[in-house]
């Protein structure tokens, strides 16, 4: 976008943003034309899609920092012989204008789509492009709501809430641009811990209780998970049968390859399991060496099966319906079932006592070290921080290694004028209506709460969001 | 003796600052339509025996260390608590039920000018609401060491959010 506007209004156009530049009754300035854009852009995509059953497209905005996007874009060449990375500067601009105008423009409508991630890179005490890193607290503190992914190498990338893609070599892919970044999980199948974990306790104790139960439940999960490859691998056959008979349109235009794409692993259950277990899913050892016990296994495994064709690896998935599903079947199976709906998380979302710090931890390396296609933490606040506090925060995550999270503000519609706000309101302030609605993330996307499930509605009411006020 | 209730992180407390709170008990104040009645009464571990190894659990994540509550049950450890923070690096703040002038008069005596960051004072009333209320009697200042006094800060909490 930023090559064409610079086509269109000169090297330098973000000089020039207050130029009128169109004709007619209502002129519009450099600005006005890009805002535009980024209008058509937005609504146009968030338009219900038919081939996705009437939903609108999944989509993601990928944010860089200057380290990555030189990484990334090194050598990328436009039509014109022109390069990009010399051009960082005018795209940095642009970048933030979107970012600015996407915020403004949700407290005029509820946009569930793009999810956005911003790329920070640290030297493993703070960030290398500190100026970005001053921006995105800045944006928070403005109330927006993105992820943030921060790694010590420009290794990965993160896109919406949990796909973590290793680049592996910087070749154009179409996907992104360019910059080989392909993304993408063919399959995602997942197993669910806590009745895995329950299972095997209950053998474990059969036959007398001997040995080390962690070292159990480890092989258990090897088992496990050995089964779960063979039915994606028998998936994959058929996509790539699929494929070969040029039924699959993206492959056959070239947006993506089969071999990109990951065959994916997924854990429900795991904080559940714990709980059976009495293990405390907090920052303790035990849970650090029943996570591990669990992970590790799936991590070799992804490993030791990766051929030139396939590539697996593990999320700690969304489950937004599955989550719910298992609690179900396992409820009705006679096992322990703690809650309705399974956690997504490392941690319980209703327990107080695990604060903003605990949580940060419990997504960090410690826990999701072996975690290859990542998770994210959603850092729920009742209320906006300030730019120092988030400052502070994103250091935290650095500290920690939790690579990738965002803050989860609920944010309030007002069903009967519309007006929403970037905070929670029991009383619409322009309509003093009581008829509102809240808006936060089910997982990934923004979306209004009561359009949710009914068991995921309440798990949202559950959900712990710190610093509630305790004057 | 202090004793404590848990322990949070918490962002709204301390005006921007990530502050570890400790809810203290044995609140004499009594105030009508109190947020936490809990801690009117005696419950709770020894702070003192605990606050080292809690503190230590998160430093480098925080900035403040912050005591709520029973202010005024041993004003005497509640100065050694609010010492060992500073050793520490920390900011520090006492939310104060005592009406204003009175305040903590009893943990100043132990304590040097300005050790204290942080401090709340004024009971809770319910007709004026709490800090976030503008009509508030409550009170917050924070130590300014280049001007060597307590400044009113009480105006910060009713900032307009985004």
């Amino acid at each position: 976008m930023d090559y064409y506007i610079r086509k269109e209004y000169g090297e330098a156009y973000r000089l020039h943003v207050d130029d009128i530049v169109t004709n007619g009754l209502h002129p519009e300035t450099v600005g006005q034309v890009i805002d535009s854009y980024f209008n058509q852009v937005v609504y146009s995509l968030n338009q219900p899609a038919a081939a996705r059953g009437s939903q609108s497209v999944f989509w993601n905005v990928a944010y860089f920092d200057s380290p990555y996007f030189h990484q990334l874009f090194e050598g990328f060449v436009f039509p014109d012989g022109s390069d990009l990375v010399s051009h960082w500067a005018s795209v940095n601009w642009l970048q933030r204008r979107f970012m600015k105008w996407f915020n403004k423009e949700r407290t005029k409508n509820l946009l569930t789509f793009p999810v956005e991630s911003f790329s920070l890179l640290n030297d493993g005490k703070t960030f290398v492009d500190k100026d970005s890193a001053d921006f995105v607290a800045e944006m928070y503190a403005e109330g927006h709501s993105f992820f943030t992914y921060t790694s010590d190498s420009v290794d990965s990338l993160a896109s919406c809430c949990r796909l973590r893609n290793g680049i592996q070599d910087n070749q154009f892919s179409y996907t992104l641009g360019a910059g080989g970044v392909s993304t993408g999980s063919k399959c995602v199948m997942t197993i669910n811990i806590n009745r895995l974990v329950q299972n095997t306790h209950r053998a474990w104790k059969a036959e007398g209780s001997h040995g080390d139960f962690m070292t159990r439940l480890s092989s258990a999960v090897v088992d496990q998970t050995e089964l779960i490859h063979k039915y994606l691998l028998a998936i994959n056959k058929i996509i790539c049968d699929m494929r070969d008979c040029h039924m699959i349109s993206i492959y056959d235009a070239g947006f993506i390859a089969p071999e990109k794409q990951y065959l994916t692993c997924g854990i429900n259950g795991l904080v559940e399991g714990a709980e059976y277990l009495g293990i405390k899913p907090t920052d303790n050892d035990q849970y650090a060496t029943y996570v591990n016990a669990i992970m590790s296994p799936i991590f070799e495994i992804n490993k030791r099966d990766k051929t030139r064709t396939v590539m697996f690896n593990t999320e700690m998935v969304p489950a937004e319906n599955l989550g719910v599903k298992f609690a179900k079947w396992d409820k009705k199976d006679g096992y322990f079932v703690p809650r309705d709906c399974y956690n997504s998380y490392f941690y319980r979302v209703e327990d107080p006592t695990v604060n903003l710090v605990d949580k940060f931890r419990l997504h960090g390396s410690k826990y999701t070290g072996r975690l290859d296609g990542g998770s994210a933490l959603h850092g729920n606040l009742e209320e906006h921080l300030t730019k120092d506090q988030y400052w502070m925060l994103l250091h935290t995550a650095i500290r920690t290694g939790c690579n990738y999270f965002t803050f989860n503000i609920p944010n309030s519609i007002c069903n009967k004028c519309g007006h929403i706000e970037k905070h929670r309101f029991d009383k619409c302030p322009v309509c003093g209506s009581e008829d509102v609605d809240y808006a936060t993330r089910v997982i990934g996307y923004l979306s209004r709460v009561s359009k949710w499930s009914l068991d995921r509605q309440k798990e949202a009411a559950r959900r712990f969001y710190s610093t509630q006020r305790n004057l | 003796m202090l004793k404590y209730t848990g322990y949070s992180i918490t962002f709204q407390e301390v005006p921007n600052e990530i502050a570890l709170v400790f809810p203290i008990s044995g609140c004499t104040r009594h105030c009508d339509g109190c947020h936490s009645p809990w801690l009117q009464t005696d419950i709770g571990d020894n702070l003192e025996d605990d606050f080292h190894y809690i503190v230590g659990k998160y430093i480098g994540e925080i900035t403040c260390v912050c005591f709520m509550g029973g202010d005024d049950v041993d004003p005497e450890a509640l100065a050694r608590l609010i010492k060992a923070a500073l050793l520490y690096g920390l900011k520090t703040c006492v939310y104060s039920g005592a009406p204003y002038g009175t305040a903590c008069t009893e943990v100043f005596r132990h304590l040097e000018r300005g050790d204290l960051t942080y401090l709340k004072v004024g009971p809770y009333i319910r007709e004026l609401g709490g800090l976030a209320s503008s009509t508030t009697n409550q009170r917050m200042y924070r130590w300014n060491p280049k001007r060597n006094y307590y400044e009113d800060i009480t105006s910060w909490f009713w900032r307009k959010r985004v």
